[in-house]
């Protein structure tokens, strides 16, 4: 009973997430005109640079963010 | 329940004139070698399970390898901005696009500096390895002989000599860019140039510092656990700026 | 190896160190503040022995203000203050992994301090590019008055600061890792020590990316390259002679991918704080114990991924802005976990109303109002209106500042006891609590008023202006700027009761009894030696289980330090 009921808590907290993330995801790809502006002046490739810069950067951040937390898992 | 002691008056009393002169009449004085309660780091005070010989090393070593996150994160930094600043460019009066961005010529010299370097991490690992040495270990935690810190001072000095001249290499490979006008301030691609090697040869001048210290950890402190300690984090940091050099190194020689 | 030995490493007396830093750093940060509010709402005030505040030393303020608080208060004084003081006898140690490595960071965290100070004095003043410093305006002389010796004054003191707050990391990093004492797994830990664990994780990660950042602003300003600053860039009517196309969104990103972790750097220690007192007072465990310590870490992690949020409006290209938005949209899920903990922590107890809880009240009442704005303005759509207003402000000083700031009394109240051996006064605590609460609401809440009317941030003169429709629009909030300057000095004003308290609890003879609040974390058990004192003897202490151990009728607890018996809770 009690684990019914927490199961469905839980899919109710899935469900709201996604529409939580839905709303962000809406907006997709709108900026504000200076951005546009300013992102159609910029060549692809300098795009494609920004976005290997912001994978680079927050992907090490990331990996030695999870590395730090599995690092200690191994001391009691 | 009392920790095994040593009694505080050794460490207090005067080497010179006690030494032994291998007849085996005293007893060693090099009494704080290691083992329990030394050096403040009561093992009672530790739960159980964590009360050994090992325990400051791996404390240390934990340390060392946050720092060297730090370090890498510093690199990384740089890198992405160097990917970026790569591919910019800017439109000129007529509307063209230009990218300034000039490859700098890597000097050939850098490929005999990273053979050096790796030589270096070489002779440092034979330094942390004869460190740890059981059989030796044993003998000079008793007080038989130095010969684990007189091995890895060997070591360590020649990766000192291979470390300075790496240092001195990449000061050949500057002046041999400013002989050809190439300076920080020339190009976008020679301020990358010049901001990593001299941003890396910083973290290995602080290496070497760290090798200065641990020669002189060396002959100056009386616990084998400290000389362990010190060798053991400088050669873990040693390698990992040689890592991260030969990371480096292939980004300006391929990737630029 | 005696470093253990000496009182200049012992970790309470760094910790002291540290938060006598932070002191004095919200000492002149507050004074700044009280200034730019005089000066907004009467801009033809004139300060006594200085004369009228022109536009520049407005910014200059600002500067000031903004870098003081976030770097020398709200990072210095939860994370390494109280980590310091209260870190090492929480997990059942005796003393910090590295203690002289540890007193060198405090050290130089002080020295960055006097170099930053150091800016009101040098030629052209303090720098006025704020506290992001965003280049072209940071990378050139030609800006500003205090963008010369000023700016570079600025650089040299946060460089120092990141290099002090990595060092102490690494030491707070493994001080958790390798000192906790018998019995304390990892389950066990205080949600403050995960808070601190966190967060110096972070700090590990990040500061060393903005000191990079520096180092290349550095570059920029004094070697001609051109990291930041685009070709033919005009300051101030003078071309900027440099080689290179770079742009100043490249700093945007750089900083803020130290910023935004910087500010969950801020908070972290005090939402583990927060956790721990309200289960405290209330008499309960803290609801779903390990879904916090995941949510702590979870925190941490995805704050590391939102960092674009600050620069939606920055020429982003629009597509990393929305999967940036998806990010922090993410992130105000777990935050949202630990304020639905919290309240189901104290849901229909009957927590003891002490000073320490109210304040610990006040951060989730904080938290939540501040926490609202934190997914409207992760929306870009949202946000193109909102950025650079006083609504950010309002964001931020609520959530940060504010609760920053709650957290910082809540403890200080929490664990007086254990640090002086005496009670903050009850009755002035409440006086102070009652203040401060009033004070922060009644100065932050217009803001947001202010900002959705469209006050920019960070402009000098409100009034007087152009009488355009922009500036007709303005002046319909002057009284509600009125009202903003009054609070502030309300809020400054309701800290007197507490330095009376401490004065006067400081002077008294009244010694607090062993563990006063029926704690049931380890820091309390250690009453029984002096943890003030240098020796290495044996902590002799196990930790038999995890925190906050309240029997489910309330009367009585078991501590994490007692084998079996339980204490009975004093009676109400
Ligand atoms: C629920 C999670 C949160 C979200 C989604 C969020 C979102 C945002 C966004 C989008 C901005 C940029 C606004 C702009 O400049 O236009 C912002 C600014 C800011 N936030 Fe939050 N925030 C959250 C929580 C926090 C927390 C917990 C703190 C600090 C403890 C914080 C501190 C700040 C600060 C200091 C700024 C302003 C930085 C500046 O421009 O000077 N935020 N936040
Ligand atoms: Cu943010």
């Amino acid at each position: 009973m009690k684990g019914r009921l927490r199961t469905n808590l839980l899919r109710w907290v899935w469900l709201v997430s996604l529409l939580l993330l839905g709303i962000a995801a809406q907006s997709f790809g709108q900026g504000c005109s200076q951005c546009l502006d300013n992102t159609r002046a910029t060549p692809p490739a300098v795009q494609a640079a920004y976005r290997k810069a912001i994978y680079l950067l927050g992907g090490t951040g990331a990996a030695l963010f999870i590395a730090g937390t599995l690092f200690i898992r191994r001391e009691r | 329940m009392s920790p095994i002691l040593t009694p505080p008056e050794i460490d207090r009393r005067h080497r010179a004139h006690e030494s032994d002169n291998g007849s085996g009449r005293r007893p060693p004085t090099d009494k704080l070698t290691g083992g329990n309660g030394e050096g403040g780091d009561n093992w009672n005070d530790r739960p159980q399970g964590r009360r050994g010989p090992r325990e400051r090393l791996s404390q240390v070593r934990m340390g060392l390898f946050f720092g060297l996150f730090a370090v890498l994160m510093f690199f990384i930094a740089i890198v992405s901005a160097f990917f970026v600043t790569r591919a910019s460019g800017h439109f000129d009066a007529y509307s063209h696009y230009v990218n300034e961005w000039l490859p700098t010529t890597i000097p050939s010299i850098l490929w005999l500096n990273t053979a050096v370097l790796l030589l270096s991490s070489a002779s440092a690992e034979m330094a942390r390895r004869s460190m740890f040495r059981e059989v030796d270990v044993m003998d000079e935690w008793i007080g038989l002989s130095r010969r684990t810190s007189q091995r890895a001072a060997a070591w360590l000095s020649v990766t000192l000599g291979l470390g300075g001249l790496f240092l001195v290499g990449q000061w050949i490979a500057w002046d041999q860019l400013a002989a050809q006008h190439v300076f920080f301030r020339s190009n976008p691609s020679s301020h990358f140039f010049f901001l990593i090697t001299i941003a890396h040869a910083i973290h290995l001048f602080i290496g070497v510092s760290a090798l200065i210290a641990a020669l002189i950890g060396l002959r100056r402190s009386h616990k084998l656990a400290s000389r362990q300690i010190l060798v053991d984090a400088t050669v873990w940091y040693w390698h990992a700026m040689g890592l991260l050099w030969i990371f480096l190194f292939v980004l300006l020689e391929y990737g630029q | 190896m005696t470093a253990q030995h000496s009182r200049w490493t012992h970790h309470r007396t760094v910790g002291f160190g540290y938060v006598a830093i932070s002191l004095a750093a919200a000492c002149v940060g507050t004074v700044l503040s009280l200034l730019m509010r005089l000066h907004l709402t009467w801009p033809a005030w004139s300060l006594p022995l200085h004369g009228l505040i022109l536009p520049e030393e407005y910014l200059a303020l600002v500067t000031m203000h903004g870098t003081l608080m976030l770097f020398f208060v709200l990072t210095v004084a939860p994370q390494s203050g109280f980590g310091n003081l209260i870190l090492p006898a929480q997990i059942g140690a005796r003393r910090m992994a590295f203690p002289r490595l540890n007193a060198a960071s405090m050290g130089l965290t002080g020295l960055a301090l006097l170099v930053l100070l150091a800016a009101f004095f040098v030629p052209g003043g303090s720098p006025i590019s704020g506290w992001t410093a965003y280049p072209p305006l940071s990378a050139t002389a030609l800006a500003g008055p205090g963008q010369g010796e000023g700016m570079d004054v600025w650089l040299a003191a946060i460089a120092l600061f990141s290099l002090a707050s990595t060092l102490g990391a690494i030491n707070t990093l493994t001080t958790i890792v390798k000192l906790r004492g018998e019995g304390m797994s990892w389950q066990r830990l205080p949600l403050t020590v995960w808070g601190w664990f966190t967060a110096a994780l972070l700090s590990v990660l990040v500061f060393s990316v903005l000191l990079a950042a520096l180092a290349m602003l550095f570059c920029d300003r004094h070697l001609q390259s051109g990291f930041f600053l685009p070709t033919g860039d005009l300051v101030n009517g003078v071309l900027l002679q440099h080689h290179g196309d770079g742009s100043p969104l490249l700093w945007l990103h750089l900083f803020w991918f130290f910023g935004h972790p910087e500010v969950y750097i801020a908070i972290l220690p005090g939402m583990g704080l927060t956790s721990m007192v309200l289960a405290n007072f209330a008499h309960r465990r803290v609801f779903a114990y390990r879904l916090m310590i995941a949510t702590t870490l979870l925190i941490g992690f995805l704050g590391i991924l939102v960092w674009g949020h600050h620069m939606f409006v920055a020429g982003l290209n629009p597509f990393a802005g929305s999967a940036f938005a998806l990010s922090s949209m993410a992130i105000a899920l777990p935050s949202s976990a630990k304020v639905l903990s919290w309240l189901a922590t104290i849901w229909r107890s009957r927590p003891r109303l002490t000073t320490p809880m109210l304040f610990a009240l006040g951060f989730v009442s904080l938290f939540i109002t501040g926490g609202l704005t934190g997914p409207i303005l992760a929306q870009p759509i949202l946000d193109e209106y909102l950025h650079n207003t006083f609504f950010v402000v309002a964001h931020f000083h609520l959530i940060m500042a504010m609760a920053g700031i709650f957290g910082l009394f809540c403890a200080t109240y929490y664990w007086f006891p254990l640090l002086f051996g005496r009670l903050l006064s009850e009755p002035l605590g409440k006086l102070h609590f009652a203040g401060t609460l009033i004070g922060a609401y009644g100065t932050f809440l217009p803001m947001h008023l202010t900002g959705l009317a469209g006050e920019p941030r960070q402009y000098a003169q409100l009034t007087g202006g152009g009488s355009g429709p922009a500036g007709q629009l303005l002046q319909t909030t002057l009284p509600l700027q009125h009202g903003i300057t009054y609070a502030a000095f309300f809020l400054a004003c309701a800290q007197l009761p507490f330095l009376l308290n401490l004065v006067l609890t400081l002077r008294s003879h009244l010694l607090a009894t062993p563990n006063p609040w029926s704690a049931t974390t380890m820091e309390w058990a250690s009453q029984d030696f002096d943890e003030a004192s240098t020796e290495d003897k044996p902590t002799g202490l196990v930790t038999y289980r995890g925190p906050c151990h309240y029997s489910e009728d309330g009367v009585s607890f078991l501590p994490q330090w007692e084998s079996g018996a339980t204490s009975t809770l004093p009676p109400e």
